[in-house]
């Protein structure tokens, strides 16, 4: 403490003020998920839980993320690749590019691919006639997630790549290392943690995904309604625990992520050796 | 550190993100211009600017410049708290900030709902005040104002702690007084990242909508947001209304963002240039 | 034998080597001194094949390797701040370059192991071959750099500011350390340093470069001695630099005056004249010769005084040794009589002073 400091409750009342307004308007409405799915008793919650449209959301929504993991990891680690090791014409376009998806509604997000390949969009018609569904089905679905998952991973491992610097890799090189070898044995090991985060909070987000699937799902129960649609129709039922049972999952999974998240960023080596 | 020549899988690496980018963002985006420009100008404009459109308009973007400013005072509050004060359940609070960004939009959206509803644990009380949250535009604002939050304060947070608290102290020593130091010295060092932060938390607010439209009401021209009037259009088979609003949503985000980019990019050119 | 002949490179508008030729003969240790920006980083990661140039060739032991890439060209390379696999352990860096080698001409484990303990000894790291990175002191891990760069047998060994991460007392013992191991293994050799003392104590030949062009290239004791260019002649230690102009064999500068005896030219030049500190002779006040200065500051270093004098509006600096200064009773405020014993001459009209210009009297004036 420095001499002669200043009265301390111009600071006590400040932090006071910020404590109440993180809890009241943070905190209560996530306390507000778990004591609406528990209002009527744990039993009541398992039993919203193992209720068969409940299970098949969880089925799909495990689905859904699944075929979209491979997809962003493909694209995180080949864009981080090109914009953090090299220099090209453009390269700002390109990271403007992939942060696109997060500026645009999900809404909208949903509606483009309903205009590409819905039946008055331009595929549409063509896959009619084959036959082919996209809307309304798994592979819309995965299509709209994928777009608004896409800037997870990249964002995630592109700082961190670029800070690495391209020094080990060029070493690996000078050691004799081919290209596979270099981005197997030294690239993927550094950035390990990160791409590990990445991929968590992209399927997080994939698993949380509400607007922009809406869009395209059709809502067609017990085949595409996916955790959060299910959370919707339940709740617009007046069905409150069982909207609330699946909300803690999805709340769960947010906040696991979350966690998993800081501690990731806490083991990533940062200054180089 | 310049980057690297040599390296292998350039082409490859970019060639893939290239494509990855075409198909999944570029060509669906450009779908949607494509197809308002296919509506005609007189027919644009009369579903893109119908009186109900431009309600939506109105609400989405003036809720979600209202939820920024309410982000940037909050927000600068909170930043400030965690990073210049201690106090036991400090790193429990800076936890907390990123609720939102862990909460999916509907899971926040029946929360929010069921809270700040008529017989909610904050609507009730403030109900008897004569306030009511749910299905108002007020409603709007503070699901708004409560997905945006995280984006004021992650970006003033680093700056803030950047910053340390020598300027604080060094105008302390020359006789500057509290709140001249916040005012004086303080805001104008942090007041880019604010800027940032709050036009984050404002793009954030225009296109939400899993957290907005379950505590919005919905009522046409009153506490609709434009998210959910395209969601509306689909849902009645008017494709063409739909194309239209969301081409003014995204290209009034775009041209505000680009507003904001310019804005900040001539700032600092002018502050450098001194 | 390395060959680099006429290598050019830019970056846009930028011209980071111009017109750059330099040959490094078998076993040799050469030095690419300079400051920022000079090209000298740059040179290096040509020869590596770390960057391509616009144009020129590279040539190893005879033999073109200007197309071949870095993974190719069997060269050893130390990065500055090492580039060492922060998640491999020390055994695993240096094992590294032998476990890639394609199957046919990848050695056995046990061999692999063999000749990492045997690397690991030569650089005295023995003990640590099981820890990572982070569990190494800066010197350490540039030894376990220096030993993953000669895993690979390297027809050529590169090392990029060898020393400029590490503190002072850990960069002498890794000097004379760097050396003496070159020595022992009598391979060729090329670093990079802004450092001149590095560059004048380690390398068996020096090459000083400016901005993307090579200034001179000598052993130490020549570029020290005898600088080729005015930039040569301030990078290499302290010197002060004042006009001068000469006519008919003398050189007037600031006051001072000596003769140019290599100076036949006709009518009057101007110029710049170069002196070393310890070169300007200092004497007591009273005395007849030199000219009047006034010492504005003195610093001890070691047995020597450095002062600080100004000179008809100019600053100077001198070095000597300190019983002189004693002697002179030199402290700030003090007025004394300075003369110049030899200077270098660098003349609008080319003339460069190939013999130093000498004070009359001065030889066998030794300190």
């Amino acid at each position: 403490m420095t001499p002669a400091r200043p009265s301390p409750w111009p600071r006590r009342l400040l932090i006071l003020l910020a404590v109440v307004l993180l809890i009241l308007f943070l905190l209560l409405p996530l306390l507000t998920v778990f004591a609406s799915a528990f209002a009527h008793g744990v039993a009541a919650y398992g039993a919203a839980l193992a209720d068969p449209d409940a299970l098949s959301a969880i089925g799909l929504t495990l689905t859904v993320a699944a075929l979209v993991l491979p997809f962003n990891l493909l694209f995180g680690l080949a864009a981080a690749w090109a914009v953090a090791k090299f220099d090209f014409p453009g390269k700002s376009l390109v990271i403007t590019l992939i942060d696109l998806p997060f500026s645009v509604s999900p809404v909208i997000s949903g509606l483009i691919f309903l205009l590409l390949f819905g039946l008055q969009g331009w595929l549409g018609p063509w896959l009619a006639a084959r036959d082919l569904r996209v809307m309304f089905a798994l592979p819309g679905m995965v299509l709209v997630t994928l777009f608004v998952t896409l800037p997870f991973v990249a964002r995630e491992l592109i700082p961190l790549m670029e800070e690495q610097g391209t020094e080990e890799e060029e070493a690996a090189l000078m050691l004799g290392a081919s290209g596979w070898r270099i981005f197997w044995r030294i690239t993927l090991p550094n950035v390990r943690w990160g791409l590990l985060a990445g991929v968590l909070l992209s399927n997080a987000r994939a698993m949380g995904e509400f607007g922009a699937v809406s869009m395209v799902s059709g809502h067609i129960l017990g085949l595409t309604m996916t955790l959060p649609q299910q959370v919707e129709r339940f709740y617009n039922d007046y069905n409150t625990v069982g909207a609330f049972s699946l909300a803690s999952l999805l709340a769960l999974l947010g906040l696991l992520t979350l966690v998993a998240k800081s501690l990731l960023e806490k083991r990533t080596p940062t200054s180089g050796a | 550190m310049a980057r690297s020549t040599v390296l292998p899988g350039f082409p490859l690496s970019l060639g893939l993100s290239l494509a990855f980018l075409a198909l999944v963002v570029l060509l669906p985006l450009a779908g949607l211009f494509l197809h308002a420009a296919g509506l005609g100008w007189a027919g644009f404009f009369r579903v893109a600017f119908a009186p109900r459109a431009l309600a939506a308009y109105g609400l989405s973007f003036g809720g979600a410049l209202l939820a920024a400013l309410l982000n940037a005072g909050a927000g600068l509050l909170v930043a400030w708290v965690l990073v210049r004060t201690s106090f036991p359940g400090r790193r429990l609070l800076d936890a907390l900030v990123d609720l939102p960004f862990a909460l999916p939009t509907a899971v926040a959206g029946i929360a929010l709902a069921t809270l700040y509803g008529p017989h909610g644990l904050l609507g009730a009380p403030l109900l008897r005040l004569g306030l009511a949250v749910a299905y108002t535009r007020l409603g709007v604002v503070a699901a708004m104002t409560f997905i945006g939050l995280p984006f004021v304060v992650r970006t003033v947070q680093p700056v803030l702690q950047d910053l340390g608290s020598e300027p604080e102290e060094a105008a302390a020593s020359l006789g500057a007084g509290r709140l001249q130091v916040a005012v004086r010295v303080v805001l104008p060092l942090i007041l880019p990242a604010l800027f940032t932060g709050a036009t984050l938390a404002f793009a954030r607010a225009l296109g939400e909508y899993g957290a907005v439209v379950f505590i919005a009401g919905n009522v046409p021209g009153v506490s609709e947001i434009a998210p959910l009037l395209i969601a509306t259009r689909v849902e009645q088979f008017d494709i063409a209304g739909a194309t239209a609003i969301a081409t003014v949503m995204l290209t009034g985000a775009f041209l505000l963002l680009l507003a904001v980019n310019m804005a900040q990019l001539w700032q600092r050119r002018r502050r450098e240039g001194v | 034998m390395i060959q680099l002949q006429n290598i050019h490179k830019r970056y846009g508008d930028y011209v980071a080597l111009d017109d750059v030729s330099l040959s490094v003969a078998p076993g040799e240790l050469v030095a690419l001194l300079g400051p920022s920006g000079s090209g000298k980083t740059t040179l290096l990661r040509i020869l590596a094949g770390l960057e391509a140039a616009d144009a020129g060739r590279v040539l190893l032991n005879g033999g073109d390797v200007t197309a071949l890439s870095a993974r190719e060209r069997q060269v050893g390379f130390v990065f500055q701040h090492y580039a060492l696999f922060r998640h491999m352990t020390v055994f695993d860096n240096v094992a590294f370059g032998l476990t890639v080698r394609p199957r046919r001409q990848r050695p056995g484990k046990a061999e692999i192991a063999e000749r990492v303990h045997h690397l690991l000894a030569m650089v005295q790291l023995e003990g640590l071959a099981g820890r990572v990175p982070s569990q190494l002191s800066g010197g350490q891990r540039q030894r376990v750099a220096l030993a993953r760069a000669l895993a690979i047998e390297p027809r050529l060994l590169l090392l990029d500011e060898p020393f400029g991460a590490l503190d002072a007392k850990v960069r002498k013992d890794l000097r004379r350390w760097l050396r003496r191991l070159h020595d022992e293994l009598g391979m060729t050799g090329v670093f990079v340093t802004h450092d001149q003392e590095e560059a004048l104590e380690v390398a068996d030949r020096v090459v000083v470069m400016s901005r993307g062009r090579i200034e001179q290239v000598g052993s130490p004791a020549e570029i020290y001695d005898h600088p080729a260019t005015p930039f040569v002649y301030q990078f290499l230690g302290n010197v002060n630099r004042l006009d001068c102009r000469l006519r008919d064999g003398r050189a007037e500068m600031a006051g001072l005056s000596l003769e140019a005896p290599g100076h036949g030219g006709v009518g009057e030049v101007t110029g710049q004249a170069f002196i070393r500190p310890h070169d300007l002779e200092l004497l007591p006040a009273e005395a007849a010769e030199g000219a009047a200065a006034v010492v504005s500051h003195v610093s001890l270093r070691g047995g020597m005084a450095r002062a600080e004098l100004m000179l008809a509006g100019r600053i100077l600096e001198a070095e000597l040794p300190r019983p002189q200064a004693e002697a002179l009773a030199l402290r700030a405020g003090a007025a004394v009589r300075v003369r110049p014993r030899q200077a270098r001459f660098f003349l609008e009209n080319g003339w460069s002073g190939a013999e130093p210009a000498v004070a009359p009297g001065y030889l066998g004036d030794g300190i």
